[in-house]
């Protein structure tokens, strides 16, 4: 299985630097996510693995060997990745058995070599292999875009954005069935979004990327649980950051004494992040605080609070059906261990 | 910064695009040369006539007045076909673009061989508005269809009426397709020959045939083109600036909801009663007249064999015309797709200067400079067909462009992750998803070629007779009869290729 590495590449375009000193390094077999918000450089990252564009410094291997480094550039159609770009982009002059064979050898086109096979692996009816691609739906046509880039049994595959133009429903269905392709062959694979939900829920490994470096790199359970700094917490997820003063193992804030992960806050150690479903709503002991805004979404319910106590806003996640009412009184409390920040630590 | 990439300077397809530019430019060239070698004083001298004020003066007085007709007609057919529950509007449809089917010279034939009171302002006045009307209903009627309807039920909403909804919502949203096809009409009377010659009414374009046919290159051979010229830039810089300021959208999601149609009520019948008239002058007439003298005029007659053999020469310069223009073009139209900036658009806009220019003045310069300067050329097919190129390359530059980009470049990198190389791609991919496109265009260029008249009757190799030289030869020898022929062929080769127009300005709505 490939392994991809990554070592101080770097890209600009002009004068405008999009990549700096970027490293970042894939298990054979495994599903990455390049999470960061659009414009921070991670769709250009990608265009150098697939080998669309020349890097400015650094170097790229696919299982050890060098495809790109100062005066090397193997071009794309020599690097065997598969691509599947944002909509599909399947060829509209073709129809699906058609694109999916496109990559392959002439003789294997004719014979329409493994269209069944890489259909069923990616949860499609047969009906469709004579189908042109304005007939297929959204979902449709990316999984057919996958099994294109899947024929030609490529070393990794590259997946930019597959489904942010596809509805929220499609969007987990399609997500899944495409994660269980890319498992079911044991390709590598790298997945770059900006949806924190996506990334978190399909890949193996997170790779969070900011203003065209990567600052996190952890299984998607650490970068939520155990993010770098505030801003990657809450760019993975709702938080409340309180400035606090700490004492040994323990963090003092406007929500009471709380225990530091592992025990060991960093030196000059100022904040702490708190995740909103760490918080509960209760009506005994606690920090007194009142409700001021509501926002149910069924399954679990968003609730603004004001600390009673220097009026200090909170947010809580509490499932739907305990949901309190604008004005109540209420307790909090806060359940398990917090991360602690030192000042300055956000936004380098 | 998606897509920024890729900044190496495509030298070679800049090699490959260059001709075509130098091509087009030979007009424009032609014309500044010999005005700056008369001088602005003698130039002047040349110009302050009263016979050229006259001329001054007619042109401008017709381009003006069908100008205003157009705008007015083509957006009150384009509204009522589009936006009402008018009876019969699919056949409307297709009967208020037929005009462009239907060259105006012919139409004009149509007019002046049943009844010579059409000569003058009036009659010229007519028959060109009929003639090129269409110009401005395709656009506009475009327009109106990707209207998002949502815009106007705002306006209702906002307690506007009919009338003042069109007039704040519906018109300003029209103005780039009113203004683009008043210009264009504007450009098609500067250069229009065969019609105004056919009703005895003098034009600059008139003049400047005339004098050649009597003292060729004299000075005022050169003074008129220059002033027509000068015409033609104001329209054309006028446009130009209309281009640079619509904005290209591609197709939205989601399906638009179609516009609920106004109900016409009592004022139907007179709506209808209108449309079929003017269907029957702008068609009916140049048909009927076209009908009758091949029935009954008594200097029909149907040499099959000079029939034959002048369609197939215009068929085949037809042919030949649309290869070479399209050969010509695609290089560009792959710089401003592929490689935008501001060298391609100035490339691709200084091929829009040709054929800007009067099918005359084209000629007149392609003649000159060949005397000057490449003897043996002249008289010779390929300079026809050079004419035919500089006139008609936009038509194949737009279809190629607009076929491009559909093929974003997306499809070469999915291509390439799959093994393809850089011929693969091109033969795989990016030839077969804007063939039809380029085909479009190359029809287009075939269409113009088959009725192009001016520049044919300069520049056409002696004992090379087209459809349209041999029709004009008869008509304005006035054998009307002896015409209709030629141009019931011209009109039938023709057919296809306008409705192919047709179906694409349909497409390409908004």
């Amino acid at each position: 299985m490939t392994t991809l590495h990554i070592d101080g590449v770097a890209k600009a375009f002009g004068a405008t630097g999009v990549l700096h000193d970027v490293d970042l390094h894939v298990a054979g077999g495994a599903l990455t996510a390049v999470l960061g918000p659009s414009g921070c450089g991670k769709t250009t990252l990608l265009r150098l693995i697939a080998g669309f564009l020349p890097a400015d410094a650094g170097t790229i291997a696919l299982d050890g060997e060098v495809v790109s480094a100062p005066g090397r550039h193997v071009p794309a159609q020599r690097r065997r990745v598969g691509y599947v770009a944002q909509e599909g982009a399947l060829f509209p002059h073709l129809d699906v058995a058609g694109n999916i064979t496109f990559g392959l050898p002439r003789r294997a086109r004719r014979a329409h070599a493994r269209v069944n096979e890489l259909l069923a692996l990616v949860g499609l009816d047969g009906a469709v292999v004579r189908r042109y691609p304005h007939e297929l739906s959204g979902g449709q046509q990316q999984r057919v875009a996958l099994a294109r880039a899947l024929a030609p049994e490529p070393s990794m595959v590259l997946l930019d954005e597959p489904f942010a133009s596809l509805d929220a429903g499609l969007r987990q269905d399609t997500g899944r069935a495409v994660a269980a392709a890319l498992r079911e062959v044991g390709a590598t694979a790298v997945l770059v979004t900006h949806d924190q939900a996506e990334a978190l829920s399909l890949a193996g490994e997170v790779a969070v990327m900011r203003e065209g470096r990567i600052v996190q790199v952890d299984a998607p359970e650490r970068v939520y649980g155990r993010p770098m700094d505030p801003d990657v917490a809450a760019f993975v997820g709702e938080s409340v950051v309180l400035p606090a003063a700490f004492d040994g193992a323990v963090a003092t804030c406007a929500l009471g004494t709380l225990a530091v992960v592992d025990g060991a806050p960093p030196r000059g150690a100022a904040s702490v992040l708190v995740r909103p479903e760490q918080i509960a709503i209760g009506t005994g002991d606690g920090v007194a605080a009142e409700v001021t805004e509501v926002s149910y979404f069924g399954h679990d319910a968003a609730v603004r609070l004001r600390l009673l106590d220097g009026g200090t806003p909170v947010v809580a996640r509490v499932i739907g059906a305990g949901a309190p009412a604008p004005g109540d009184r209420v307790a909090l409390a806060v359940r398990g261990s917090v991360m602690a920040y030192a000042d300055g630590s956000a936004g380098r | 910064m998606r897509g920024a990439g890729r900044t190496a300077r495509p030298f070679g397809l800049l090699a490959l695009g260059l001709p075509l530019v130098a091509l087009t430019l030979v007009p424009l060239g032609f014309v500044l040369v010999t005005s700056a070698d008369l001088g602005p004083a003698e130039l002047w001298r040349l110009i302050d006539r009263p016979r050229t004020t006259a001329l001054l003066s007619n042109t401008i007085r017709l381009t003006v007045s069908a100008m205003l007709a157009c705008a007015v007609l083509g957006t009150a057919t384009a509204w009522v076909v589009e936006r009402t529950d008018l009876p019969g509007r699919r056949f409307f449809t297709i009967m208020l673009v037929a005009p462009l089917a239907v060259p105006a010279f012919v139409n004009s034939y149509g007019w002046v061989s049943l009844t010579t009171r059409v000569e003058g302002f009036g009659g010229a006045l007519l028959i060109v508005t009929l003639s090129y009307f269409p110009l401005v209903h395709l656009p506009v009627a475009a327009t109106l269809r990707g209207l998002d309807p949502a815009l106007e039920d705002t306006a209702h909403a906002l307690g506007h009426g009919r009338a003042r909804t069109f007039a704040r919502v519906v018109l300003p949203q029209l103005r780039l397709a009113l203004l683009g096809g008043t210009l264009l009409v504007g450009l098609h009377l500067l250069a229009e020959f065969g019609a105004l010659q056919l009703l005895r009414f003098p034009t600059f374009t008139t003049a400047i045939y005339d004098q050649y046919q009597s003292t060729f290159n004299g000075p005022d051979a050169s003074a008129l083109p220059t002033v027509l010229v000068l015409g033609c830039l104001v329209l054309l810089l006028a446009d130009l600036r209309l281009r640079g300021a619509r904005r290209y959208a591609r197709v939205g999601t989601g399906a638009m909801r179609p516009a609920a149609p106004a109900r016409l009520g009592r004022a139907t019948a007179p709506v209808l009663a209108t449309m079929t008239a003017l269907v029957a002058l702008a068609i009916g007439v140049p048909i009927g007249s076209l009908v009758h003298w091949l029935v009954v005029g008594s200097s029909t007659a149907f040499p099959v064999a000079a029939l034959t053999s002048t369609a197939l020469t215009s068929i085949g310069l037809g042919l030949a015309a649309a290869a070479l223009t399209s050969v010509a073009t695609l290089p560009v139209a792959w710089l401003c797709e592929r490689h935008r900036g501001p060298l391609s658009t100035t490339l691709e806009r200084s091929t829009y200067f040709g054929s800007a220019l009067p099918g005359i003045v084209v000629a007149l310069a392609l003649v000159t400079v060949t005397i000057r300067y490449a003897q043996p050329l002249y008289q010779t097919t390929a300079m026809l067909l050079a004419a035919y190129v500089i006139l008609f390359a936009p038509r194949a530059l737009i279809s190629q462009r607009a076929a491009l980009a559909q093929a974003p470049r997306v499809f070469d990198d999915v291509a390439g992750s799959l093994g393809a190389g850089r011929l693969a791609r091109l033969r795989r991919v990016t030839l077969p998803l804007i063939a039809p496109g380029a085909g479009a265009g190359a029809a287009l260029v075939f269409l113009a070629v088959v009725t192009e008249l001016t520049a044919t009757l300069l520049l056409a190799p002696i004992g090379t007779t087209t459809l349209s030289t041999e029709f004009w030869n008869n008509s304005s020898s006035v054998a009307y009869g002896a015409a209709a022929p030629y141009a019931a062929l011209m009109i039938i080769i023709s057919a296809p290729a306008t409705m192919l127009l047709t179906r694409q300005s349909r497409r390409s709505a908004a």
